[in-house]
């Protein structure tokens, strides 16, 4: 199947396309690692069946109660979870799946109670072997996260299931120090939040930003809990992890350590051995200079090194060594820096690798140090010849001169020995840039023939190799016809000329040639309208739809030299407006010249990236429209 | 188009009969009174094409003027006979006082329209009485001094009478030329708040610019002003329309008006609103003379619509007449 171009959803092409690829895991089926000590315990059911016939029915499903213990003992540190659920309607019914989330590298697994309980009161086992383990989704190299699907029997409006599961992890295998970040808020209604924390000899730090979270600590024990939290209001597009609350639990340690310990792995597999140098004389060490030989490394192991996360184990957190990398030819995130790293070491580049978060925005989310806030990593160049920048070495799609899209503004951890850099990573101004140049000639029997240059850098750019990635190199003239067809006219099939669709360039350049029959009347006084197209789609793609959150606008920034060569047979008498359009937003410029019968209408428009909070929603929106509204042209002539 | 309703203006309007009635009854001092106390009312009925005075006041001055001067021709040409005397052709010189009068009309209004026509007729009777009047004094003072005071004292009781009457109508008409110069004189030249249903705007007028009543351009404006020189603007409101309809239409009209035609037009933000303000302004030849015409748009957010259109004569065909560019960039919504 052909994936969705861009005329569809330019924001969520390459996001699928690095998703696809992050998320083809290899994985062994974990299904065994899982112990089940399953009992129908008559007096947590009663417990169930007690809060049931106490608490009102909230939702579709609802959470009666959530408890969570967690005990850091001097050898291990032990978790046990219940969550008691009911379900209320067929859409309830429906959603009736459970899953657990679960760090299959560190933690042992114990199911202690996995229980339907009818309307009628009647308790119904779970079956082990209804279970199934998937790899989660997403850049999940430093911890190997698996969900463990349960499929509950007998779920019908009215049930309780009552899922109870314990896990240990041994503090003698923990690589890194252990950290817990559990979000308050989840799709469902939860009356009852219980968490205790207790400890042996090692008191925990600890930190919350849900101000409902009622916590009391003495010598040995903290104790937690919340009532009636809401289920998270859903919206267009938010950053979830950003926005809902939540509570860390963690071992005292500092990003100091935090990035040391990384790097002590990244170190031990970045070792360079005779196999990596004969690569790099083969294919490196020949390039003339330095900027040119970065680029091919990096083109080296971006395209040719496939990404496979294949996270096992240790491997969670130490990448593979270089030479398993290249021999191969895959790794996932962190085997991908580390070869990028070592190769831009051997040409004297300063460069650092640097963890990134990709969910989160907001660095004062992550006011503990730990590592699981990090699921990817890349490389960021600090050399006095070559500047700074950083290279993503998962991003098949951007050029060496952006800094991937999904990583930016996101926090993240330089690795940098003693000298650790965190915070949130460099973000774009304007992450959609293009430039679209089109000459169009009106003749004098009515036809109009158009020449057009859409250029389009970074992001855009990336975004259109990733639509474009499904398609053979042949198709890929359909491929621009189809965009063409769904934003400017259905029955034009253009010719096209691609320019760097299929290399790691700034730019992309799409080239066509239309002709229009009968588009004016010959002998009538001349009215001819055009629009900026490829200007009003995107404007209207990133329109705020956000009710709840605020909105993270990635930036436009648009040039548009229109061209419009009329026959003799009319004189050129006006071409539309100046526009000088200056918001809080943005601007919108635009300046008109008429020439003999040549009209240039030249266009540049400048939204830089900003929050957009739900009280500037509608003065936002409006001066998008105003960019759509704003995208259309006339040109008016006299006979002559 | 929406037009105002009167309520919306806050105009009270009186009785017509009772402003008659009493005018007759004071012999012309209620409508100096009437006019003097709803001076600013009168002035919005200017604005909005209300001109129920016209129709007390005029036709009194008129028909008082009238019977006065048949009066007091009659006493005259009776004098004048017992006298031996003939009497003096009242053509001629009537004549010169009404061209007198019509050229003083004209200088004031600028444009001959019905109500310049009610004000000659009136300033016409009266002065036709002066005139009479001047002339017995003239021609008969020695004899008037040696003639039985009876005998002539009708004839004084009438001119008196009328002279009264007629002086109270002349002050009545010179208030109301005193209100309309002012009315296009001074305050013009100040920012005018003018308030409809859809929206208030403020424009700064030069010198020598008033408010008209007339149709502009075939079309009914809202709000209409004259300046010198054939200058005219007018204000129009549209709903239903979007600016890629009143510009395009305007276009294509000033394409059919000019020859050649040059036009600019630019679209910008007013100040930190989202209201757009839409500046067409061409300058070419209508009908072998130059001239600028422009037209200002206000895009409100509602997607309602003012528009400012002006036809300014310029001297120089290639330059837009200063004066245009002016008020168009006057031209604002209130409050901003």
């Amino acid at each position: 199947m052909k994936t969705q171009y861009l005329c569809s959803d330019p924001l969520t092409v390459l996001f699928s396309a690095l998703m696809f690829l992050c998320s083809s895991a290899v994985f062994a089926a974990a299904e065994d690692d899982i112990v089940w000590e399953l009992e129908n315990d008559a007096e947590s059911i009663a417990r169930a069946l007690e809060l049931a016939a106490e608490l009102t029915s909230t939702g579709d499903q609802e959470v009666l109660e959530h408890r969570i213990t967690l005990h850091f003992g001097d050898e291990d540190i032990q978790q046990r979870h219940r969550i008691t659920k009911r379900y209320n309607s067929s859409n309830g019914v429906a959603d009736g799946t459970d899953i657990v989330y679960w760090d299959s590298a560190n933690e042992n697994i114990t199911f202690n109670e996995v229980t339907v309980v009818s309307s009628a009161g009647r308790a119904i086992s779970f079956n082990p072997n209804n279970v199934k383990v998937i790899d989660s989704n997403g850049y999940d190299v430093f911890t190997d996260t698996r969900e463990i699907i349960l499929q509950l029997p007998q779920i019908a409006v009215g049930a309780l299931s009552i899922v109870e599961y314990s896990t240990v992890i041994d503090l003698k295998e923990l690589s890194t120090p252990f950290m817990i970040q559990h979000y308050l808020q989840s799709s469902l209604h939860q009356h009852f939040f219980d968490l205790t924390v207790s400890w042996d000899t090692r008191k925990p730090d600890w930190v919350t930003d849900f101000s409902e979270l009622q916590c009391e600590e003495d010598v040995s024990r903290l104790t937690c809990n919340a009532g009636n939290i809401p289920p998270v209001d859903l919206d267009y597009s938010v950053s979830y992890y950003d926005e809902i609350p939540s509570v860390t639990i963690a071992e005292t340690t500092s990003w100091e350590e935090i990035g040391e310990i990384v790097l002590a792995g990244v170190e031990q597999a970045a070792e360079f051995t005779q196999q990596i140098e004969e690569l790099y004389q083969e294919r490196f060490a020949g390039i003339a200079d330095k900027p040119a030989q970065v680029r091919a490394i990096h083109e080296f192991v971006t395209k040719e090194i496939r990404y496979v996360s294949f996270s096992e184990g240790v491997h969670s957190i130490v990448p593979h060594s270089l030479e398993d990398t290249v021999t191969n030819l895959y790794g996932d995130c962190k085997d991908k820096a580390t070869l990028l790293w070592a190769l831009l070491d051997r040409i004297d580049v300063q460069s650092y690798p640097t963890l990134i978060s990709t969910n989160r925005f907001d660095a004062s989310k992550a006011s503990l140090p730990g590592v699981a806030y990090f699921d990817h990593m890349i490389v960021c160049v600090d050399d006095p010849d070559l500047g700074t920048f950083c290279l993503d070495p998962t991003d098949i799609y951007s050029s060496l001169e952006m800094v991937s899209a999904t990583v930016q503004g996101k926090l993240f951890l330089s690795l940098l020995g003693d000298k650790v850099l965190s915070g949130t990573l460099f973000e774009a101004e304007y992450l959609w840039y293009f430039i679209v140049q089109t000459v169009s000639e009106i003749l004098q029997d009515g036809t109009v023939t158009e020449q057009q240059h859409r250029t389009y850098g970074d992001y855009y750019a990336a975004s259109l190799r990733a639509s474009a990635a499904s398609y053979d190199s042949e198709d890929l003239v359909e491929w621009a016809q189809d965009m063409y067809q769904e934003t400017i006219a259905g029955d034009k099939s253009p010719e096209f000329e691609l320019e760097g669709i299929d290399t790691l360039d700034r730019l992309v350049t799409l080239k066509s040639d239309t002709e229009y029959a009968d588009l004016v009347a010959a002998d009538q006084p001349l009215y001819f309208t055009d629009q900026a197209f490829w200007l009003r789609y995107t404007a209207s793609a990133l329109t705020m739809d956000n009710e709840v959150y605020s909105y993270r606008f990635p930036g436009i920034r648009y040039v548009g030299k229109y061209s419009y060569v009329v026959d003799d047979a009319w004189q050129v008498t006006h071409a539309g407006a100046d526009l000088e359009y200056i918001s809080e937003f943005g601007a919108l410029n635009r300046t008109v010249t008429i020439e003999g019968n040549v009209a240039d209408i030249e266009t540049e428009i400048t939204v830089p990236k900003r929050i957009v909070t739900l009280a500037e929603k509608e003065s936002f929106n409006k001066f998008l429209e105003l960019i759509q509204l704003e995208s259309n042209f006339v040109v008016y002539g006299t006979l002559r | 188009m929406d037009t105002p309703s009167d309520s919306n203006i806050g105009i009270k309007l009186r009785p017509g009969w009772q402003v008659f009635l009493l005018t007759l009854g004071t012999f012309g001092v209620y409508a100096c009174l009437w006019f003097y106390s709803r001076a600013k009312e009168i002035k919005r009925m200017e604005v909005q094409n209300f001109w129920p005075w016209l129709w007390v006041f005029v036709p009194v001055v008129a028909l008082a003027a009238a019977f006065a001067l048949n009066n007091l021709a009659d006493a005259y040409c009776k004098l004048a006979r017992s006298k031996g005397s003939t009497a003096t052709p009242r053509g001629l010189g009537l004549m010169g006082v009404m061209l007198m009068f019509v050229v003083i009309t004209f200088a004031v209004l600028e444009r001959v329209s019905f109500s310049s026509i009610l004000y000659t007729i009136a300033l016409l009777s009266f002065a036709a009485i002066m005139l009479m009047l001047n002339n017995a004094v003239r021609n008969f003072a020695v004899e008037i001094d040696c003639l039985d005071t009876s005998g002539f004292g009708k004839v004084r009781n009438i001119v008196a009478g009328v002279f009264y009457t007629l002086g109270s109508g002349a002050v009545s008409i010179l208030i109301i030329i005193l209100l309309l110069s002012e009315y296009s004189g001074e305050r013009l030249n100040e920012e005018v708040p003018f308030v409809s249903e859809n929206g208030q705007y403020r424009i700064s007028f030069p010198d020598g610019w008033r408010a008209n009543h007339d149709s502009f351009m075939n079309t009914d404006s809202l709000y209409y002003f004259l300046g010198p020189n054939m200058s005219e603007v007018g204000i129009h409101e549209y709903t239903g329309l979007s600016i890629d309809d009143v510009v395009p239409t305007r276009m294509l009209n000033l394409q059919d008006v000019l020859d050649p035609i040059d036009c600019k037009e630019n679209r910008s933000f007013i100040a930190n609103t989202f209201i757009r303000k839409v500046v067409l302004i061409c300058t070419g030849k209508e009908l072998g003379e130059d001239y600028s015409i422009g037209s200002a748009v206000l895009v409100f957010e509602d997607s309602t619509m003012a528009e400012l259109y002006g036809s300014f004569p310029t001297e120089n065909p290639s330059s837009v007449n200063p004066e245009l560019e002016r008020i168009i960039e006057s031209f604002e919504p209130l409050p901003l």
